[in-house]
């Protein structure tokens, strides 16, 4: 499942000051139903997508704003254990995913990218049309999720956000020149205590 | 076609399993790692008869026959030397790498990158046509990168791997650049149709030249784009071994190779290469005996020695190539050795420092017989390998003019630097320390390493050695396989024969002179700290241009960056309302042709509502409201998209809005209610005037693009396509996977690169270091500082 350690639940209610969610009850438990139903469209939507209104960008928009949704009745730490992996390899693999489709068919004599698709005939369901443009569509959809995964990752800290948005809005002052990043979101959790370091320990390195 | 799959795919099959086994199966990750390489070989030598009788193996793949793409692969000599010199070398440092590392997590990381290059380098000497080449050239760079940060923890490893990234990289574009000069300047795009094209000087093509040459010289470290390979060391020895010694930096040589019958006669050619060749050799040798670690001592000979290979290159001629190529299999195969004897040094004593390893020879004599064979091969010695190459490159000099004779003095000159600073590093491992440092004399070895991880580190050096050697002495060993590539470097005229006695010749005279005058040097100055303390030109103007970038930059940023997004907005905006709209209003005006689409009542209404969504976001000071209706603004694009039939962008519409509304909430959660008094920074008439701008720029622009379209509709011939070839009824989705994929891959890359951008900038709000990323002070990569003590960052820098 996703890497992301067990967080605090985020403080309820409370701070005058603050704009936008408290978890109520209704987003809280309400979400319990969404969000399944909401996974189940987006699948609906990339497998319809070839012949009718739907495809990858929808269907994996359809995903994260499930995600989206039980980030702001929840935590955005237990959103992301939707996902089976971290927002940063659905990234990768969405886009190899989607590589892939774009080389393979050199392996079968055709050109770069192109698409073929066969008719099956499968007995109770009748012909049923499987194209390769399907695997692309599933790429799309994943890099998609891991974008808005990404972000609301970033996002999640609440200081950081608050801090990046009352700068940039001018309540605290003007940003400076670009701030250098020891840290990052892509590294272990563990890390992202230790960013701003020069070196992390580490078990055994070989001869320094 | 199967010699070229045999030979690269099972680099790219073994790589990721080599990395991922590394720290389970250590053994098994050693064995797959050496896998390609044996395959390799085996195929290499499979194919040697056809390719040693002047023949080659081609194959072609047409990847995009309606662009006019086909990827051209050859195997001929000079692919043969090396692709062999590859797999060989890539096999022992294998082997030497995973003694390197022992046990350690890092093995997997390191030995699957090591392979994942070698197959990159495959490429570049395998390729045919330029794009590949290019290709080929692109991937060692990045791979280079991760291989140098494998200790990405320490910040002197990671500056060093940026370093040599936007080095190699920027060479990278000039090598497109280059390339694609060349191409459309001769219309041949493959290598070996340059070589038997006759490509005519003047113009484009001298362009190209230059930027070829710039290419091969980014690659090769030469003045003045060397110091990253200095910093570079800060990578692992393995790494270190193969990368930078034998293999990449040696690309930038072959390439010159390559391209050397087609471009040298043109003007550019000759002056350009020269010109860094020359400088290169002298500066570097000369910085060189300034190293205290002996890791930026052998750094500094590999580029000096480079430029040698560069000058040689430039001046050309039928035995200078020979012996270039011979130099190129010779200095390879003992600057590998070396680095690994110095490596294996580390480990057993703990330090580099040249002033510091005393002794060490006499503990492990095996060690000391692969330096002093490899040292003596690198100084051109005989009766070792470096010598034959050199006294060949030598005598083929003094034949060639006025130009030659002059190189042949500064390749002197330089040699003479390169005994002077091997003799140094030999002699640091004899005797005892120098009583003159203040460190206790002859440190302790280390606890003993286990015997297996001791001779995987110390046999593959003294293999090297004993190579350096045969080579030497049964010089005509190479001359089959450096023949072949001879001939596809340029006109042979007589058999190829390398030899170790050429007779009493000027160039053994001179070869005389350079051995005294190296030992000569190495006396006056001493076993201690070898040279003058001021640093040479080049550094210094490289140091001061790098500075006075540096300031440059920071002003610039300063003044167009200021940190207030309405400024960046104004700006934006402004540029778009004047540039193209006031021309555009004006020329509507003046025409007077506006042409209404059908609108009904119905859409007044929601017009009127998005209208009126648009001023409560303008209007309201409560910050939730303003997003709100921002959203309304939004969901009213949606409804409009369903009235004029596009489902599909509706449906898009509707998720991006309602997704933007609730990341906009996540990050109004810490901000006060409502909205604060504006920033000065515009005021309020500004952003009128401009507001305004924009609007009617927009409404002109609508209803005149309405009635614009001259000719026919795209849409209907996709629409008649769509269910045949693509197979689905769903014609935007159609165009979106199938028939515009690639447009579409193109934007998910974007996609990523985008996430990954605002993810870091949202945790850099987080960081604890206010500072500016600081470019590497290139002092910290040159070993010693200007007061002569030891820089921190290069001597106990990661392996």
């Amino acid at each position: 499942m996703s890497r992301h350690p067990a967080g605090p639940a985020p403080p309820t209610g409370g701070d005058a000051r603050r704009v936008g969610t408290s978890p109520s009850p209704l987003l809280r438990d309400g979400d319990r139903i969404l969000v399944p139903l909401l996974l189940l469209f987006a699948l609906y939507l990339l497998l319809a997508g070839h012949n009718r209104p739907g495809g990858g960008f929808v269907a994996g928009l359809t995903v994260a704003s499930a995600v989206v949704l039980r980030a702001q009745g929840r935590s955005v730490v237990e959103a992301l254990r939707l996902l089976p992996v971290v927002p940063v390899r659905m990234l990768a693999f969405g886009l190899l995913l989607a590589a892939l489709t774009a080389v393979a068919p050199l392996l079968f004599g055709l050109g770069v990218l192109d698409q073929p698709f066969v008719e099956v005939e499968l007995p109770v369901f009748a012909t049923v049309k499987l194209t390769s443009a399907l695997v692309f569509d599933i790429g799309v959809a994943v890099v998609v999720v891991g974008v808005v995964g990404a972000i609301l990752d970033a996002f999640g800290d609440e200081e950081a956000t608050g801090a990046v948005a009352a700068r940039a809005v001018g309540e605290v002052g003007e940003a400076g020149p670009g701030q250098v990043v020891e840290g990052s979101p892509f590294t272990d959790p563990s890390t992202r205590a230790a960013a701003g370091r020069d070196e992390i320990p580490t078990e055994e390195e070989g001869p320094r | 076609m199967d010699v070229f799959i045999a030979i690269l795919g099972p680099y790219l099959l073994a790589a990721p399993v080599v990395a991922a086994l590394g720290h389970r199966l250590p053994r098994t990750a050693v064995a797959v790692a050496t896998l390609p390489h044996v395959l390799a070989l085996a195929v290499l030598a499979a194919n040697a008869p056809t390719v040693l009788d002047g023949g080659r193996v081609t194959a072609a793949i047409a990847w995009a026959p309606s662009l006019d793409l086909t990827v051209h692969l050859q195997l001929d000599g000079l692919g043969l030397l090396m692709a062999g010199l590859v797999a060989g070398a890539g096999m022992l440092v294998v082997l030497y790498g995973a003694g390197y590392t022992g046990r350690s997590g890092t093995m997997g990381p390191l030995l699957g990158g090591l392979v994942a290059f070698a197959g990159a380098m495959q490429v570049i000497v395998l390729a045919d046509d330029l794009l590949t080449l290019f290709v080929g050239w692109e991937l060692t760079s990045v791979a280079s990168y991760g291989l140098i940060a494998q200790t990405h923890h320490k910040r002197a490893a990671r500056d060093a791997a940026r370093q040599a990234l936007v080095v190699t990289g920027a060479g990278g574009l000039a090598l497109l650049a280059g390339l694609v000069l060349i191409g459309q300047a001769t219309g041949v795009w493959t290598l070996s149709g340059l070589a038997q094209a006759d490509v005519a000087g003047g113009g484009v093509v001298e362009w190209g030249v230059a930027l070829v040459a710039i290419a091969a010289a980014t690659k090769s470290a030469q003045v003045p784009f060397a110091t990253w390979l200095p910093g570079a060391m800060a990578a692992p020895t393995p790494v270190s071994a193969y990368l930078h010694s034998a293999t990449m930096v040696k690309a930038g040589v072959f390439l010159l190779l390559r391209m050397s019958p087609a471009l040298s006669d043109t003007a550019t050619w000759t002056a350009w290469v020269v010109s860094f060749g020359c400088v290169t050799l002298l500066t570097a040798g000369w910085r060189a005996l300034r190293a205290d670690d002996a890791k930026q001592l052998l750094a500094w000979s590999t580029v000096s020695q480079l430029g040698l290979l560069v000058t040689a290159i430039g001046v050309g001629g039928e035995e200078v190539m020979l012996g270039v190529l011979a130099l190129l299999v010779a200095h390879a195969v003992a600057k590998a050795g070396l680095f690994m004897a110095v490596g294996a040094v580390d480990v057993a004593t703990g330090t580099r420092d040249l002033r510091e390893i005393g002794g060490v020879w006499r503990r492990h004599p095996a060690l000391g017989f692969a330096v002093l064979a490899c040292g003596a091969s690198l100084a051109g010695i005989p009766p070792l390998a470096g010598f034959v190459a050199k006294e060949a490159v030598l005598e083929g000099l003094l034949d060639e003019g006025t130009l030659g004779m002059w190189m042949a003095v500064a390749v002197a000159v330089g040699s003479a630097l390169t005994v002077a600073y091997t003799t140094r590093l030999l002699l640091a491992g004899l005797g005892p320390v120098h009583s003159g440092t203040s460190r206790p004399p002859g440190r302790p070895d280390r606890p003993a390493v286990d015997v297996v991880r001791w001779r995987l580190l110390t046999w593959p050096a003294t293999l090297l050695g004993a190579i350096s050697l045969l080579l030497g002495w049964f010089s005509g060993l190479q001359d089959g396989v450096v023949g072949a590539a001879l001939a596809r470097v340029g006109e042979v005229t007589e058999t190829p024969h390398l030899y170790l006695w050429h007779g009493l010749t000027p160039a053994l005279g001179l070869s005389a002179l350079v051995i005294t005058g190296g030992a000569a040097l190495i006396l006056v100055l001493g076993r201690r700290h070898a040279a003058p303390l001021w640093p040479t030109p080049p550094e210094g103007t490289f140091l001061a241009g790098m500075d006075g970038l540096t300031t440059l930059a920071r002003r610039l940023s300063a003044v167009t960056q200021s940190g207030s997004l309405p400024v960046y907005l104004a700006t934006v905006l402004a540029v778009l309302v004047v540039v193209p709209g006031i021309p555009l209003i004006a020329a509507t005006v003046a025409e007077g042709s506006v042409v209404g689409a059908g609108i009904e009542p119905g859409d007044t209404l929601l017009v009127l509502a998005i209208a009126a969504a648009a001023i409560v976001t303008e209007r309201t000071d409560h910050r939730f409201a303003a997003v709100l209706a921002q959203g309304a603004v939004g969901f009213g694009v949606a409804v409009v998209f369903v009235r004029w039939g596009a489902p599909d962008l509706a449906l898009t519409q509707l998720i991006v809005e309602t997704l933007g509304l609730m990341l906009f909430v996540l990050a109004l959660r810490d901000l006060p209610r409502r909205f604060g008094p504006q920033p000065a920074s515009l005021s309020t008439a500004v952003r009128w005037i401009i507001a305004t701008g924009v609007g009617a720029l927009m409404t002109t622009f609508a209803l005149v693009s309405y009635g614009a379209r001259t000719a026919s509709p795209p849409a209907e011939e996709l629409v008649a396509l769509a269910e045949p070839q693509g197979g689905g009824t769903n014609v935007v989705n159609v165009i979106l996977t199938d028939i515009r994929a690639m447009d579409t891959l193109g934007e998910i890359t974007v996609l990523l690169v985008a996430a990954i951008g605002v993810a870091l900038l949202v945790t850099a709000g987080r960081s604890t270091e206010p500072s500016l990323p600081d470019i590497a002070t290139p002092q910290a990569q040159l070993g010693a500082g200007p007061d002569g003590s030891p820089d921190p960052a290069t001597v106990e820098t990661a392996p």
